[in-house]
């Protein structure tokens, strides 16, 4: 399948957040109560459309245990986007945020675009951090905020366009240096010729 | 002519099996008993007979004389010492005629941090025996004991504590001792063999990997170099596409393929890893080995 773009996507947060639950949800359109531990990484993949472009999404599911960390790192590099998660019904995960963030901030390129995700939001009675707080966190770290249910597919679907469309937005506006360091969006054939038609119009335009 | 008990085990377990298959059993014990060395080799030609409780048996047999080269104090005394340590009255005595001491002590020394440290402990340990093999009965019935297993080795294992992915390593050992080997021990000594199997087997083999990053990259360097060697034109291939199948080699190892095949298969693969003596890293050749052998057959 040939794509204009392909963006790579990190999901991080501690254990048992949803993070593999909000990707099955993403990819496959389906919730499974439990699910396997992630062990390392694990990958998932969609297309989606901006205005009229196909856009792969490359998805990088990570491990949210401590041991992991070091090995998580590594894959921080060449993310455009990262989404991390937080558990509303466990105040310790949202607790964690900063570090989280701190180690994205470090060991990500500069331009990684970050959305905050209170994931569980249909287990309304067993809330412990409220929808303000999280606002609050998102707002004072410039990140996009987004309350989801991997189980009722909530916003499921937003999070991923909202981080993808901030992505693209960011390269129409020449904001994103593609050739250079930023490895986290690939150009695909599509793309290409799209610039090289122009480029062909403009040559002519030139000759004449 | 002399028996065993461990030939009285085995002849037990095959009485009501047909001849042919007895005689492998006997041949197989025979051979644990007089000649360890040469277990893997005919493991990996003839595999261990489908004798509900043999594998428990061969398994700890392999452990135990395995050991010997890693551990000082003695196999019961890891039994005993396990046996003697049930958590939830761990506490009781302490707590309660301690006076200064109270669950407010906010104090690192104090017995109630220690106690709360462990309840979160157990729950994070909890979280995930909850999701390990999912779809298995068997493991929803024997969950109290893989907490059990787990919370103790990550008490006598400070240094590496509780890590994700120990509790896919323990379920085949609850498989095997706890359900296939309910024959030859009853449920509070299969649950301590199992344990002393996972621990052996998790400290002597499998903890480099966890502790120490530059051992697992290391591996993988070594499974490239032999994909490379074995077929370069599937290795060039996957060079050229970019395919880092390191990403996915280094789960095979971790947990040594336990999400890679379903239990009876994985079972299998693991006759041959722990029949292999560990000292001089044979494991480790071996599971290299295989894990390229499986990219080879994917092609």
């Amino acid at each position: 399948m040939s794509y204009a773009y392909l963006f790579k996507f990190i999901i991080i947060g501690d254990s048992g957040v949803g993070k593999s639950c909000l990707l099955l949800q993403f990819t496959d359109k389906r919730f499974q109560p439990i699910h396997d531990l992630t062990i390392g990484v694990e990958f998932g993949a969609k297309i989606v459309q901006m205005d009229g472009k196909t856009i792969k999404l490359q998805i990088w599911d990570t491990a949210g245990q401590e041991s992991f960390r070091s090995i998580t790192r590594s894959y921080y590099r060449g993310a455009a986007g990262a989404l991390l998660v937080y558990d509303i019904t466990r105040r310790e995960t949202f607790n964690h945020l900063a570090t989280w963030l701190e180690d994205a901030r470090q060991y990500s390129s500069p331009d990684m675009t970050v959305v905050l995700v209170g994931n569980k939001c249909d287990l309304e009675h067993r809330r412990q951090v409220s929808k303000e707080e999280g606002e609050a966190f998102a707002r004072a770290h410039g990140l996009s905020f987004l309350e989801t249910s991997a189980k009722t597919a909530f916003h499921v679907e937003e999070t991923f366009t909202e981080a993808a469309r901030t992505i693209y937005e960011k390269i129409k506006q020449g904001k994103l240096d593609l050739n250079g360091d930023f490895q986290g969006v690939k150009v695909g054939a599509t793309a290409n010729t799209i610039q090289l038609q122009q480029n062909n119009q403009d040559e002519r335009s030139g000759c004449c | 002519m002399m028996t065993s008990p461990l030939d009285k085990i085995a002849s037990y377990l095959c009485s009501h099996q047909p001849f042919a298959l007895q005689k492998r059993v006997v041949e197989l014990v025979h051979l644990l008993q007089q000649d360890p060395n040469r277990i893997s080799s005919y493991i990996i030609l003839y595999g261990i007979p489908e004798v509900a409780g043999l594998r428990a048996l061969v398994w700890s047999c392999c452990i135990r004389h395995w050991l010997a080269f890693h551990r000082t104090d003695s196999y019961w005394d890891g039994v005993a010492l396990y046996c003697r340590y049930p958590t939830e009255q761990l506490w009781k005595d302490d707590s309660c005629s301690e006076t200064v001491d109270h669950p407010l002590n906010p104090s690192q020394d104090s017995i109630w941090q220690q106690y709360f440290s462990d309840q979160r402990l157990m729950d994070r340990i909890r979280m995930d025996t909850s999701r390990t093999h999912p779809d298995w009965h068997l493991f929803r019935q024997r969950e109290p004991s893989m907490i059990r297993m787990l919370f103790l080795f990550a008490k006598q294992h400070p240094e590496l504590g509780y890590i994700q992915g120990m509790n896919e390593l323990v379920a085949p050992f609850v498989y095997v001792y706890l359900w296939d080997g309910s024959l030859v021990w009853d449920e509070k000594e299969g649950e301590a063999e199992a344990f002393i199997a996972f621990d052996s087997f998790f400290c002597s083999f499998v903890a480099s990997l966890y502790q120490n990053i530059s051992y697992l990259q290391e591996a993988l360097v070594q499974a490239e170099l032999l994909l490379k060697q074995w077929d370069s034109l599937l290795w060039q291939h996957l060079k050229r596409h970019q395919v880092d199948w390191s990403l996915f080699a280094r789960r095979w190892l971790q947990l040594c393929l336990c999400r890679e095949f379903e239990l009876p298969e994985l079972l299998k693969i693991w006759d041959v890893l722990l029949s292999i003596p560990n000292h001089s890293s044979l494991r480790w050749t071996w599971l290299i080995r295989f894990i390229v052998v499986m990219v080879l057959h994917c092609k």
